[in-house]
């Protein structure tokens, strides 16, 4: 079994895309870690699936939709206990 | 030698008034709302929510794919883009990525150029997609703070080919789209409220010409995006601004930033946005909790059937129908509820004239019944907010003259002209204002039922 090891830098890409800022020691655990996930996975490759047409899902439902209504109840009432303003605004540090 | 070549393409947005939102059933209403009314576990992307597409939001946007003659998919599915930015509370947005609902379309209309000749031109339409709104930030203080009402709504994404050169066919080519999604009733593609927002994307290509005359044309290998503009003339005065921007540029042989821009409108001016430090790295796969869409042929073709008759092609009928002028026509078609208004009143029309004995009615223009009431209607002479009815009646006091009131006018006027000797010495005199106080006299002797045109014309040809 190939055993892929990331690289540093796709570490450092990584956890970027995934907004994680990670310490020196991390990106050592991280990244050795989430390799080591990626070739348990790769595992797979051994299957013959030349066979078997791609899908991209596996519950073999379609067209589940809702009608155009509104259902108020289901909207949230109390936003009571999160980080929101007195108008009502959830509030982040300013982005630019 | 050498010159360059403008390649423009545009995103065009296009929010759906649909009631409920695009994966959930929170009011899709959210303008002027106290924000954060609207907001359920899946619009704000709490774990465990299962979002469900909204039927009507696909059938509008299959609606939307056939105006601008795009072949339905007959499969396609919902993917997640994924990218952190406060207005999106998932961390992804559901969108489509390469199963879009529509492809491949196009839209064709007249244009004049700059001789005033008119052309008919087509552009391509790549794609045609449906997503979900963003929720909306303000920024105030050290604060950004954020409103999800607007997250979730359906939101479609309309991409053409690159296949303008100039920014009047871009303006002309978005003014027609609007039209077009405004006679749908899909969205109020309102531009100030942000239902429908453009984004061009510009580049230049270099086209040398050999002294054989061969042209040689290069692609292009940056591409610059203006994003969120919210007018039809601001696309035209960026995409302006662009063009100058990036000749000026290349002509110094460099080659300008791939990179997304801002249009201050102030200014008149694009300028650059905070660059992405990396290429969009999205991250594109399968939204895993929504099955895929499978269309029939007869379920695409009972939508097709609910397409409205679209503005060129109205356009046309009415140029061929009423007889009307190509560009009062054209007027007439831009807004749906005054192209039908126009036709009410027509109808109107000829229902009160087939009351009156035929033989009596003369219409005084030499034009069409259609081109008199679309006069009234383009030159504002009355208004639309009149019962078409009424508009009628009035467009035949205003236009018509019965032979009945044509007696009493004749004889208005001689009266007329023999009470007030000195006005028509006047007048013959060259005094040409006096005609004015004898067509005022005529209107009170006939207490005003009469058009002051008609007598103005007939005592001019009395006097001559």
């Amino acid at each position: 079994m190939a055993k892929k090891t990331l690289t540093k830098e796709e570490i450092i890409h990584l956890s970027k895309l995934a907004n994680l800022s990670l310490t020196e020691e991390e990106i050592e655990i991280y990244g050795s870690q989430l390799s080591e996930i990626l070739s348990y996975i790769e595992q797979l490759e051994e299957v013959d699936t030349s066979k078997v047409s791609s899908t991209a899902q596996v519950t073999e439902l379609k067209n589940v939709t809702e009608e155009d209504e509104v259902k108020e109840e289901r909207s949230i009432k109390d936003l009571a206990g999160l980080k929101v303003n007195k108008d009502n605004y959830f509030t982040v540090k300013r982005i630019r | 030698m050498y010159k360059y070549q403008p390649v423009i393409g545009l995103e065009i947005h296009v929010e759906l008034k649909t009631k409920s939102k695009m994966f959930c059933q929170d009011s899709a209403d959210y303008f002027g709302k106290k924000p954060n009314t609207h907001v359920c576990p899946v619009c704000l992307g709490l774990p465990g929510a299962l979002p469900v597409p909204n039927k009507k939001a696909i059938e509008w946007t299959i609606l939307i794919g056939q105006a601008l003659n795009c072949s339905i998919n007959k499969v396609s599915k919902f993917d997640r883009k994924h990218y952190f930015y406060p207005d999106l509370p998932k961390g992804y947005q559901i969108s489509q990525y390469d199963e879009p609902i529509a492809s491949n379309g196009w839209l064709k209309f007249q244009i004049s150029n700059f001789k005033f000749q008119i052309k008919e031109k087509k552009f391509r339409i790549h794609r045609v997609h449906l997503e979900e709104d963003t929720g909306k930030l303000i920024h105030s203080g050290s604060d950004t703070l954020v409103d999800f009402n607007r997250s979730g709504v359906p939101l479609v994404e309309i991409v053409t080919e690159p296949d303008f050169d100039n920014s009047d066919d871009v303006k002309r080519f978005l003014e027609e789209l609007h039209t077009i999604i405004r006679y749908l009733g899909v969205s109020d593609a309102d531009m100030e409220k942000g239902s429908m927002r453009l984004e061009p994307n510009i580049s230049l290509r270099k086209i040398s010409i050999q002294d054989s005359g061969f042209k040689i044309q290069e692609l292009p290998n940056y591409k610059v995006e203006v994003k969120n503009i919210n007018s039809f003339n601001f696309v035209k005065r960026a995409i302006e601004y662009e063009i100058k921007r990036q000749t000026e540029i290349l002509e110094k042989g460099e080659t300008p930033a791939q990179e997304t821009r801002g249009f201050d409108s102030v200014k008149g001016i694009t300028y650059s946005q905070r660059s992405k430090e990396e290429a969009h790295d999205y991250r594109y796969f399968p939204e895993p909790d929504i099955p895929p869409l499978e269309f029939t042929y007869k379920e695409i073709e009972d939508i097709k059937k609910k397409l409205p008759e679209l503005p060129s092609d109205k356009e046309k009928r009415l140029i061929k129908e009423y007889r009307l002028k190509a560009q009062d026509a054209f007027i007439l078609t831009r807004d749906l509820r005054i192209a039908d208004y126009f036709e009410k009143v027509t109808d109107e029309f000829n229902k009160l004239m087939l009351v009156q004995d035929k033989a009596s009615v003369d219409i005084e223009k030499q034009q069409s019944l259609g081109q008199t009431i679309a006069n009234l209607i383009v030159n504002k002479r009355l208004s639309t907010s009149l019962d078409p009815e009424e508009f009628a009646k009035k467009a035949i006091t205003s236009t018509v003259t019965y032979i009945a009131d044509r007696e009493k006018m004749d004889k208005a006027v001689s009266k007329v002209i023999d009470d007030f000797p000195k006005a028509v010495e006047d007048y013959k005199a060259g005094k040409t204002n006096s005609i004015m106080f004898l067509v005022g006299q005529v209107m009170k002797e006939m207490k005003g039922q009469v058009d002051a045109n008609t007598v103005k014309k007939k005592l001019i040809k009395i006097l001559k």
